[in-house]
């Protein structure tokens, strides 16, 4: 054989070897167009023999023999499923595919395309690697104009009905063609690509042994399988109960938890599936963590010594002066440094206890009624009488929010006084009623009030009490809504005390028709509650035709001694 | 070895008509705005569908010159039809197998009569691929060679049967290859464990036939052989009664089946495709497939081959003629001689059509004179 040179031609032993040669040669530099934005898709050009994409900017021969395809994902390889890289199925009254090079802005207009191919029947699983190499254009009656004059144009598939001529969609991607024929392609800037990433969560719980009614704080952790940061949402749960939705912040969420009764509470906390940039941070749930919830510590008050202990109007010196609910004894400054049992008088009314400092100590006697007392200061141990003295209130006490630590110890033979009053709140100081459903018309959003506590441990003058609640009309602005769109029912959480009175619960309120201010409880005369933890459901009803948005109101609770 | 930039050609005047070719197997007998190929039976059903455009592999596949001409591909029968290939060109007689198509380019290139009927018309310049199921025979010649067998895909022979019992089936499924060599040289049909045993060929311009024959190492035909220039290769229908068999190429009966060629086994009664060897020709059940073991077969299995003028596919010759030398050019993803697979190439449509890669890639020069071939 004397072939000087052969092209793409076949002679004897020369097939296997031309079967290499592909690389599509630039004789022009014809310019990389951008990507259209009026395909319904962007598409890529691929090889149709090895099914992976054309480098970018390639300059690719008119009649390319590997053949430009489109498909609508780039590849890197040949795909696994052809199928998947089939362009978006049309709808059913697509009857073919096919197809074209057109000006900009023709793509759906096949009366001014420039060529196009066989009309095929299409396919309801959609069209795949449609050719778009200019050559293979076997319709042309624009073709020799684009090749002698080059320009810009766009090169794609269309999916037709009605014969060819109603272009259903079109997917194609833009092509610069030199004079003479070189072609380059635009290649769509690459979809961000989303990535599963798992996720771990951990839960730990601190304290985890737990007074009832106080609180231990949850900590959730989520680390992810790429140690990127992780944000989103993790939801506590205490079993399957759902105690609310916290924003993880570099992937750490607290929750602050009351814990209501004695015994274990097993707590779990799940991160929620997010998207963040090109990672899809997979949902997790931490291993269960257990509080413990033990009783209260709710202490006795110490028996007082009779009032026969004392003995006339002053003893050892002491004097008592009052400076509105507050009285201050002053004595011996020999018992300087000493802690003393302080009590009222004539009704024994324990006041806690107190260390005298420069001859005096001071107590509040805002629980007291009016009248005339005695206050008397009392060695815990002993029980003896250390100093007492005479004092005048002259109003009731008022009503009154109070907590106190009340350490003691019980001295034998002694007559029973009067311990701690006060009302506590165990939940934060905003109520928040939100995620509000629509029943017939009208916005209806619902939540608990929260825990609070009243302690009565006036075991020997069981004045009584009663437990009043008001509350503001909502307000957004300017817009108002009347307070009797709120409903409260009451209920008893815990009731403690030994030879305690449960108090009388109030009727609940039904939201529409609420009327307050209303007793949320009431203890009558003659007895005492100890410690009784409430709390409430609320609901709320918008009437129809409220703005929506984010009402606010105020409720007061006050405890009133009888 | 140097490859330069293919030459780009202007483009063809005139618009090409479309052809719809979603599902329903291509038909034939366009007349050619470019290239036109005749010849065997074997190869005709893939060839149109590539020629003509198919969906076979789920994407869109279309055979055109490098300037997005058509070609034209015509069918082997019936046989002695006038076919006209080419605009305004004049009508011949069809050739009606390898051997016909070889003989009509041969007289295409030597501008002399039509070489397979008596109408006396010039062949010159009117046909441009010839193909072909047989090989070349002791003609090769490397250096002089005036044609170019072009590999083009990997068939198998077998044998067709008619059998309307299980009795006959069991018989007629595995015949030996010596005893088809006895049946096909016999005087009288040959019976075969209690089985008569017809034998039938195709016209004797089948490649088939001939490559059949040349399996079982047959020279002289038995008179026991029913043939005649009307039957058809491949045709199941031309089974007529229990107990003839028929050379049969296993591609076409595996196409036919699948139904991405017109299929004769509908029409025909009780018809199956034996095997002279220990395995079926074919895999599969619903949808068939070649039989890698089977089409490897030194006897049984055969390359095909498209035959091109050599002068006009070598660029050192005046004759080159790149749109011809393009159109075969394995490297191009939808020629005529592509083996790809993914399913935008002409390979794929071959699979589906079943054949398989030829043996070789390696294109053979022969007949040193076009007179002879």
């Amino acid at each position: 054989m004397k072939t000087k040179h052969l092209g793409r031609i076949l002679a004897a032993s020369t097939v296997a070897a031309l079967m290499a040669t592909a690389a599509p040669v630039a004789a022009h530099a014809a310019t990389e167009p951008s990507a259209p934005t009026t395909s319904d898709a962007p598409a890529y050009v691929i090889d149709a023999g090895t099914s992976i994409s054309v480098p970018a900017g390639s300059q690719l021969p008119w009649d390319w023999g590997n053949s430009a395809v489109l498909s609508p994902v780039a590849l890197t390889a040949a795909p696994s499923d052809y199928d998947t890289i089939r362009f978006p199925a049309p709808s059913a009254d697509v009857t073919q595919f096919v197809s074209f090079i057109s000006s900009p802005g023709e793509e759906r207009t096949p009366s001014a395309w420039k060529g196009w191919s066989d009309f095929v029947g299409s396919d309801p699983k959609g069209s795949l690697t449609p050719e778009i190499t200019p050559f293979s254009m076997v319709n042309q009656p624009g073709m020799s104009g684009v090749k002698s004059a080059g320009g810009t144009f766009s090169a794609g598939v269309a999916y037709t009905k009605t014969n060819g001529l109603v272009v259903v969609s079109a997917y194609y991607t833009t092509i610069t063609v030199d004079p003479g024929g070189t072609w380059t392609f635009a290649t769509p800037s690459a979809p961000v690509v989303i990535t599963d990433v798992a996720t771990a969560t951990t839960l730990t719980a601190d304290p985890t042994s737990v007074e009832v009614g106080a609180k231990t704080t949850l900590t959730a952790t989520v680390t992810a399988a790429n140690s990127a940061a992780v944000s989103g949402n993790v939801k506590f749960y205490e079993g399957s109960n759902l105690l609310g939705t916290v924003a993880a912040s570099n992937g750490v969420a607290t929750k602050q938890v009351t814990i209501g009764t004695v015994g274990d509470h097993s707590y779990t906390a799940s991160y929620v599936e997010t998207t963040v940039g090109s990672d899809k941070f997979l949902a997790s749930t931490s291993a269960a963590v257990t509080v413990t919830g033990v009783p209260a510590n709710v202490t006795l008050p110490p028996n007082a010594p009779s009032e026969n202990a004392l003995n006339g109007d002053t003893a050892h010196g002491a004097s008592a002066s009052i400076d509105g609910d507050q009285v201050t004894l002053s004595v011996d400054p020999a018992l300087n440094g000493r802690t003393v049992n302080v009590f009222a008088y004539s009704t024994p009314t324990y006041l806690g206890q107190r260390t005298v400092t420069d001859g005096k100590i001071t107590v509040d006697v805002s629980g007291l009624p009016a009248g005339t007392h005695k206050l008397a200061i009392v060695d815990p141990s002993t029980g003896d009488v250390l100093a007492w003295a005479g004092f005048d209130k002259s109003t009731a006490a008022a009503a009154q929010s109070i907590t106190k630590q009340i350490t003691t110890e019980v001295a034998s033979n002694s007559t029973p006084s009067d311990g701690e009053f006060s009302l506590t709140n165990l939940s934060g100081d905003t109520v928040t009623l939100d995620n509000p459903t629509l029943i017939n018309g009208e916005s209806v959003s619902s939540g608990a009030l929260g825990a609070f506590k009243v302690t009565d441990l006036r075991v020997a003058s069981t004045p009584g009490w009663t437990l009043q609640t008001d509350v503001d009309d909502f307000v957004m602005g300017s817009t108002t809504i009347d307070k009797a769109q709120l409903g409260i029912a009451p209920k008893v959480v815990d009731q403690a005390g030994t030879g305690a009175t449960a108090p009388t619960m109030g009727t609940a309120q039904v939201s529409g028709s609420a009327s307050y201010p209303w007793n949320f409880a009431e203890l009558g005369a003659g007895n005492y509650s100890g410690v009784t933890k409430y709390d409430a459901d609320l609901t709320f009803t918008a009437p129809a035709g409220s703005a929506a948005g984010t009402y606010s109101s105020t409720l007061t609770l006050t405890l009133t001694s009888k | 070895m140097k490859i330069t930039k293919p030459v780009i050609l202007g483009v063809v005047a005139g618009l090409a008509l479309s052809t719809v070719a979603a599902v329903t197997p291509a038909s034939a007998d366009p007349v050619s705005n470019s290239l036109v190929l005749v010849g065997s039976d074997t190869l005709q059903d893939v060839t149109n569908a590539l020629v003509n455009g198919t969906t076979v592999t789920g994407s869109s596949v279309r055979s055109v010159t490098a300037s997005g001409a058509t070609m034209g591909s015509f069918n082997a029968f019936p046989t002695g039809s006038l076919i006209q290939v080419k605009p305004a060109g004049p009508y011949f007689t069809r050739p009606s197998g390898s051997s016909s198509g070889r003989k009509a380019l041969a007289a295409s290139i030597l501008g002399n009569t039509d070489p397979n009927g008596t109408t006396g018309t010039s062949m010159t310049n009117q046909v441009d691929i010839a193909r072909s199921s047989s090989n070349w025979g002791s003609n090769a010649d490397a250096d002089n060679g005036k044609l170019l067998y072009v590999p083009f895909g990997r068939d198998a022979i077998a044998y067709a049967y008619r059998a309307s019992t299980s009795a006959q089936e069991t018989v007629l499924s595995h015949l030996t290859t010596a005893q088809l060599t006895a049946i096909y040289s016999a005087a009288t049909p040959t019976v075969v464990s209690g089985v008569t045993v017809r034998p039938v060929l195709p016209q004797s311009g089948s490649g088939t036939r001939s490559t059949f024959l040349s399996d079982i190492g047959v020279t002289t035909v038995g008179t026991a052989v029913r043939s005649d220039s009307t039957v058809a290769e491949n045709d199941a229908t031309q089974l007529s009664m229990d107990g003839e068999i028929i050379p049969f190429s296993a591609a076409s009966w595996i196409a036919q089946f699948n139904g991405v060629a017109p299929s004769t086994l509908t029409a025909a009664t009780s018809v199956h495709l034996g095997s002279p060897l220990a395995v079926a020709a074919y895999t599969g059940t619903s949808t068939l497939a070649p039989n890698a073991t089977y089409y490897a077969d030194g006897t049984w299995g055969r390359d095909t081959y498209l035959i091109v003028e050599y002068d006009r596919v070598n660029p050192s010759s005046a004759k080159y003629d790149a749109t011809l030398a393009a159109a075969i050019d394995p490297s191009r993803t939808k020629s005529l001689a592509n083996f790809g697979t993914a399913p935008a190439t002409s390979g794929a449509v071959k699979a589906r059509f079943g054949f398989s890669t030829p043996s070789t890639f390696t294109a053979t020069r022969a007949y040193a004179n076009l007179a002879n071939a």
